[in-house]
């Protein structure tokens, strides 16, 4: 075993030391007079809990994650077009945006041949 | 009839009932998983917290959750878990972990301390309790997943299946998170190894 570790050295000696301390046996002790009766009363008092809500709680958020990545798929996809559409929009308001200029400074734009 | 009280406990027959809202089942169930769940709970209870409370709000998920339960796994496994959950999740409500410092420790935490950075001596049988409380303010350090594997395994000497039977963690995991734990024991004695020299 490599000595360097701290299972040999000053950890591993002092959880040796610690576990000589461990005297108690939980094993035999009985639960604390009326826990019992406490705990059942309490949780059956509670209205009883399907396995449905957990399975669909489950599918939920199965469903979450592959429409998350289905989007993800998607947006990689379709990025090379998104991006030409972005550009080809942002040419068309550049024109519309020299026209609304030339419109404010009371300059005649000029005829469409 | 009141039952035998040397027969075996029929946990199957015991669900059934307790499926069936009896509650005279579900109390038998709860003394028949006590010595389980305060062991659990007893290893790895955050500070504050008192056990009989700690243990009511695992009997409590138990019969909450009593409807997912399919039989895959013993019941005790399937408890057990529940435990481990609910401990955790109060060790990371502690948000802040309290900080380990030479001064906090009583005389005789500091002299085993010294002796197990020293090697030089044995820590005595007389000091295994100073010991336990030294090792539980060095397990406050680590994260409260990484806490619970190296306590399972270094203090109660489980081995990795037992681990992940009773985590329900795979034991790449649990492997992954004893190494780190390691490595942040074996830096943490190096710090105050250094402290002690200056």
């Amino acid at each position: 075993m490599n000595p360097a570790t701290p299972r040999t050295t000053a950890w591993k000696r002092l959880t040796e030391a610690a576990r000589r301390s461990q005297f108690e046996k939980v094993s035999d002790i009985p639960a604390p007079y009326g826990f019992a009766t406490r705990v059942a009363a309490r949780a059956l008092s509670m209205p009883p809990t399907s396995a449905g809500p957990f399975f669909v709680a489950k599918l939920t958020l199965r469903g979450l994650c592959v429409a998350g990545l289905l989007a993800i798929v998607s947006v990689t996809i379709n990025l090379g077009p998104i991006l030409r559409n972005i550009d080809k929009a942002a040419g068309d308001l550049g024109g519309t945006s020299i026209e609304a200029v030339e419109v404010e400074n009371n300059t005649e734009v000029p005829a469409q041949p | 009839m009141p039952a035998d009280p040397d027969a075996p406990f029929d946990i199957a027959r015991c669900l059934e009932r307790v499926r069936a809202r009896d509650q005279e089942a579900a109390r038998e169930l709860v003394e028949h998983l006590y010595p389980l769940v305060i062991r659990i709970v007893r290893s790895h209870l955050p500070r504050r917290v008192p056990e009989e409370d700690l243990a009511q709000e695992v009997f409590m998920k138990m019969f909450t959750r009593l409807g997912q339960y399919q039989g895959a796994m013993p019941l005790s496994h399937w408890v057990s878990r529940i435990a481990v959950t609910t401990c955790i999740d109060h060790l990371r409500a502690q948000k802040r972990r309290p900080e380990f410092r030479w001064a906090d420790l009583s005389e005789t935490e500091a002299e085993v301390l010294d002796s197990v950075i020293t090697n030089e001596n044995d820590v005595a049988a007389g000091d295994a309790f100073a010991a336990r409380e030294l090792v539980h303010r060095l397990l406050d350090q680590l994260k409260p997943e990484d806490r619970m594997v190296i306590q399972l395994l270094d203090l109660e000497q489980k081995t990795l299946a037992e681990i992940s039977a009773l985590t329900g963690w795979n034991t790449t995991l649990i492997k992954v998170r004893a190494f780190r734990a390691r490595r942040k024991l074996r830096k943490f004695f190096q710090e105050l190894k250094k402290e002690e020299r200056s």
